[in-house]
């Protein structure tokens, strides 16, 4: 339809009466623009009691059943639709009940992970299992505090598991990315597995063949003095997860037909939305739904926003008072001069390297391969990647993690990549598609504050968790390339990408 | 009414919700979430979540609509702030590696507690000046159409085209 059609029906619907139906051809972005500035433009919610009540898992309500006569829509002329029809356009982002898309993905995870648990030797099961529950546990002593010190963050959280909205949607979304976890991918990381595999280092430094090249032009995983461990040792990473053996990292990608650790320790870990973090969200809204900024609130009736006019214009009532948007990480521009800037600039904002970061000239028979470098990239950056709630790891753990994102968030909203790297860096933890999820955010923060080396290593721990072939071990790989370019490691980035991008085909 | 819903009367709820499910989705919701299904979610489990903490309201201190649209808030923020680090760890991959000589951003501005009148008027400042101009007159200030593309000095139909880009273009900036 012309622009001109839409520009004419939109001015004949906003002519129209308040709440009637706009035109089905007019655009999604052009309706929302309506709806955020005159919402009484919007018709009414499709929301009815029976909707509400049939998600209410406590109090007096919880075990109230729906009834014929409270199934009344709060206007009468909307229709009933239970399911959301549009997480899958955000990432699966929003609130909302119990999705297909996350019931086929606990389906799925059942279906690959059931044989892998029956076929491993009971003693590594129970390894993993212990495992598993160290690295949890070692969360759930700062949960408290955490919930202490987050209560508005902690309100917004779903209170039940089955319909914490972003929860399912997520894991629906990963719910492919789980069942393609030993689709293809093996041979087209082979050979640099090969390449790399060469390094003289040990494997207790570094978790595969491809970080072991780095790690020889590092320091030795250590924390950086002053701040706390802000990432989790290769060492330690293996003896948790002791399922993820090093040397297996990769190689079990060779193995098509064969369940990998990824799975498994999916499975541990996650218990997923359908039995995990209910109770614990739940707790941390009672926090936040009883959190003092209400009380400054006036008990005045309010002014309904139907009444006409724009509620920008003053029928909105009182400015929420904690209505803080945390800002993502701050977004750079200046792209296209970048590149060739790259490994001066890298060098000249990572005061922190402990060591020499190498350098282009270390490979001189990359200089050429440069010009392939956005090629390559854009071929490693996985479409389909999308955020993992951590709500996968369940319970405490899910709070404690849930508080970190939090606080990352706020440090890097306030400029402080560096600190925001190192809190969000002990999330990089099981499951693997969780952890790697992190772990990029992880990596380009300590980038984003020249901490190329914390970077790499934030990157190698995230490599480590497991090698499923999963959207967020592309994107873990890409932004190892980009901490591996930054410190002027061309020719290595350019070998991860690769594999990012072989992933991707193979996914 | 607050006496009935504690003791999980259903008949109080779908009053309740009758006077308050409305207003919240329209006043509180929509300004922050345009999107009708994340709307209607987060009204969803708003009253949900209400339901469930009915005990940590005290009806002395204030009305349940203000305690209802402060929920309501929240959740708005939550859909947002999930989306947006959604969003920024898809930029964060997307982006190309560069230098990072950029300075970092002025910690100050990051403090700001922003409603929604701020993020609306944020918007427009990044908007074209024409299409700010249509949206203010428009559907900020409700003037009739004949009006606004007076004062703009165009035709009734150039008016509708500019407010049909503007609205596009808005909702491409907002919320900031």
């Amino acid at each position: 339809m012309s622009s001109e059609r839409q520009a004419d029906q939109l001015a004949r619907w906003l002519e129209g009466a308040p709440g009637s139906q706009p035109e089905d051809a007019l655009d999604q972005d052009v309706l929302e623009a309506i709806y955020a500035l005159r919402p009484e433009r919007a018709p009414a919610a499709r929301v009815t009691v029976d909707d509400i009540l049939a998600g209410v898992t406590e109090g007096p309500f919880a075990a109230a059943a729906p009834s014929a006569a409270a199934s009344a829509p709060a206007e009468a002329n909307g229709e009933v639709i239970p399911l959301r029809r549009w997480w899958p356009a955000l990432g699966g982002l929003a609130a909302g009940g119990l999705t297909l898309g996350g019931l086929a993905a606990a389906a799925l995870v059942a279906l690959t992970v059931g044989p892998a648990l029956l076929s491993a030797p009971e003693a590594e099961q129970a390894a993993v299992r212990a495992g598993s529950h160290d690295g949890v546990a070692a969360l759930e002593d700062t949960a408290a505090s955490e919930r202490a010190r987050r209560p508005r963050a902690a309100a917004t959280q779903p209170t039940t598991a089955g319909s914490g909205p972003s929860d399912l949607s997520t894991r629906g979304g990963a719910g492919p990315a789980v069942a393609s976890n030993n689709q293809g991918a093996t041979g087209q990381i082979a050979d640099l597995d090969q390449r790399l595999a060469a390094s003289p280092t040990p494997l207790a430094q570094a978790p595969s063949a491809v970080t072991s090249s780095i790690a020889v032009a590092e320091a030795p995983s250590a924390a950086p003095a002053g701040r706390p461990g802000p990432y989790r040792p290769i060492a330690e990473a293996a003896e948790i997860y002791p399922a993820v053996a090093e040397a297996e990292i990769f190689a079990d990608l060779e193995a098509e037909d064969e369940p990998t650790d990824y799975d498994a320790d999916d499975a541990f870990g996650g218990g997923g939305a359908a039995s995990g973090g209910s109770a614990g969200l739940g707790a941390a809204a009672v926090d936040a739904v009883s959190s003092p900024p209400m009380r400054d609130e006036p008990a005045a009736p309010f002014e309904g926003a139907a009444t006409g006019g724009s509620w920008y214009q003053g029928k909105e009532d009182a400015a929420p008072e904690a209505a803080t948007l945390p800002s993502s990480a701050p977004k750079r521009t200046g792209r296209d001069s970048r590149r060739e800037e790259s490994s001066g600039a890298a060098r000249a904002l990572s005061a922190e390297e402990p060591s020499p970061a190498p350098t282009a000239a270390a490979h001189p028979t990359e200089d050429a391969s440069s010009i392939e470098l956005p090629a390559v990239r854009a071929s490693a950056v996985p479409r389909d990647l999308s955020l993992v709630s951590p709500t996968i790891l369940g319970g405490e753990a899910a709070i404690a993690a849930q508080a970190r994102i939090d606080r990352s968030d706020t440090l890097a909203s306030l400029g402080d990549p560096l600190g925001a790297a190192g809190v969000r860096s002990a999330n990089i933890i099981q499951p693997a598609v969780f952890g790697q999820s992190e772990a990029i955010q992880v990596v380009r923060w300590y980038a984003q504050a020249g901490a190329l080396s914390e970077a790499r290593r934030a990157a190698r721990d995230g490599l480590a968790l497991g090698s499923g072939n999963t959207p967020q071990l592309s994107g873990l790989l890409v932004a190892y390339g980009d901490a591996l370019l930054l410190g002027g490691d061309q020719a290595t980035a350019l070998e991860v990408w690769r594999k990012a991008a072989a992933l991707n085909s193979a996914r | 009414m607050i006496t009935r819903l504690r003791q999980g009367d259903r008949a109080a709820f779908a009053t309740l919700y009758g006077w308050y499910g409305d207003p919240i989705f329209r006043q509180a919701i929509l300004p922050r979430l345009p999107n009708l299904e994340l709307a209607e979610d987060c009204l969803r489990d708003t009253f949900r979540t209400a339901l469930e903490k009915l005990d940590s309201f005290h009806v002395e201190d204030r009305s349940i609509f203000f305690w209802l649209r402060r929920i309501a808030i929240n959740k708005a923020i939550d859909v947002h702030r999930r989306s947006k680090r959604d969003q920024a760890l898809s930029d964060a991959v997307r982006a190309q590696p560069e230098p990072l000589t950029q300075p970092l951003p002025d910690p100050s501005r990051r403090l700001e507690v922003q409603d929604t009148r701020d993020e609306v008027t944020l918007s427009l400042s990044r908007l074209n000046d024409r299409y700010a101009e249509a949206l203010r007159l428009r559907l900020i200030e409700d003037r009739p159409r004949e009006e606004c593309a007076e004062v703009m000095g165009v035709t009734l139909g150039n008016f509708d085209v500019i407010l049909h880009r503007a609205a596009k273009a808005f909702r491409k900036v907002y919320p900031p």
